[in-house]
């Protein structure tokens, strides 16, 4: 019994030197809503000074969109020689990223340049090259990025690598933290159902015979 | 104490963040740093060989030694292009500064082009047309405008993806220590 009261008047004690805390940990939350806010009044502001980029923008997305047309139109006319060149020819341009839609593949991108680098992809298989070559000739001229596997090297080695560590870093702080909570469960447990030790042995009985201490006597 | 610092590590990390994040957006906007330029893969290299007209004379083709007055620039432009617009008062005042620069008319149309040039100005020595885009290929063009800048021996130091302006000129190019 006195254990519990002892243990509930704790909780509450740190609660209460939580509270003022506890709206400060809230802090960069209401920060990053305000934040969020300003720039969105920051952009409407752009906007409205810049009509006529805008309207250019339009501009330049319909001129892509009539090119995008022609394009679709000279693919349906790409003749394969037969359906292993086919699936060579859809694998590279899923494999190859777009430079300038650059989080789009070859295959998925609508921009002018990725059409031309299909076409040239598929030129480059009527000519016999083997898939390693092409993929050398359009690293030769759009470097690395344009591989969606790049090779490990000195440059690549955070994007290889860098999940796996994240990954192992964050199990073994879990394992740690959860062996540390098991330990303190168990001390828990141990001190509720296990002998009380010496020390508090003699605690209890300075207090039991302390008589300043009884309550109602006098 | 230590609980006490365990208790601001949210904000102290939050505003870590935002600094960075504030800073960077700032570089961006300053056009000091674009996170979707690729470095081009010609740096130290000649320009690949090519076999093009020129602009306005469709009888004359060109290979690579006849580029032949460096230092200069490539500017890589067409008339479907809005930047290549915004950039052509700049490339103008450079051309009468004396800068050499040789045109590179991608994937455009020949008479859209001469009409380009006559309307606002022509700032170019020379202008090869590239009609399907293939020498922009080989060089790495993703996107006009491009300005490549090639030094005295005409070896590639820089690429500049987007539009060239005076603080591109000042901050990117004069430091590559170009005689021009």
């Amino acid at each position: 019994m006195k254990d519990f009261f002892s243990l509930s008047l704790n909780t509450t004690i740190q609660i209460k030197q939580c509270q003022p805390f506890f709206l400060l940990r809230l802090l960069p939350l209401i920060m990053l809503t305000v934040v969020c806010h300003s720039n969105i009044y920051a952009d409407e502001g752009r906007i409205d000074g810049d009509i006529s980029t805008a309207s250019e923008t339009v501009s330049i997305q319909s001129t892509s969109v009539d090119l995008n047309r022609q394009i679709n139109d000279a693919e349906d006319l790409l003749a394969f020689t037969d359906s292993d060149q086919r699936n060579r020819y859809y694998s590279l341009i899923a494999e190859l990223r777009c430079p300038k839609c650059q989080n789009q593949n070859l295959a998925d991108s609508d921009a002018p340049i990725a059409k031309d680098l299909r076409q040239e992809i598929f030129n480059l298989l009527q000519e016999g090259l083997k898939d390693q070559q092409i993929l050398e000739f359009m690293e030769a001229r759009y470097g690395e990025f344009v591989l969606y596997s790049p090779p490990i090297n000195t440059a690549t080695v955070t994007l290889w690598f860098a999940p796996l560590l994240l990954a192992l870093i964050t199990s073994l702080t879990l394992m740690v933290r959860i062996k540390r909570r098991q330990a303190e469960v168990e001390a828990n447990d141990n001190d509720k159902t296990g002998s009380i030790d010496e020390l508090k042995k003699q605690r209890l009985r300075t207090l039991l015979d302390d008589d300043s201490v009884r309550v109602g006597n006098e | 104490m230590s609980d006490r610092l365990k208790l601001f590590a949210p904000l102290i990390v939050f505003v870590l963040l935002a600094g960075m994040f504030f800073v960077l957006q700032k570089r961006i906007a300053s056009g000091e740093y674009n996170p979707s330029a690729l470095p081009s893969q010609l740096i130290g290299k000649n320009i690949p060989e090519f076999s093009l007209t020129v602009l306005n004379d469709p009888s004359l083709t060109l290979g690579r030694d006849d580029l032949d007055r460096m230092p200069a620039l490539i500017n890589v432009w067409a008339t479907w292009c809005i930047a290549c617009r915004v950039e052509h008062a700049y490339l103008n005042q450079l051309a009468e500064n004396g800068v050499t620069i040789y045109g590179l008319n991608y994937k455009d149309e020949r008479a859209a082009a001469l009409q380009w040039l006559s309307r606002f100005g022509n700032p170019y020595i020379l202008n090869l047309f590239d009609e399907r885009g293939k020498l922009g290929l080989n060089m790495g063009v993703y996107g006009a405008p491009e300005t490549y800048v090639l030094d005295s021996r005409g070896k590639i130091r820089y690429r500049h993806v987007g539009i060239m302006s005076d603080s591109v000129w000042q901050e990117k190019i004069l430091p590559l220590g170009i005689n021009w």
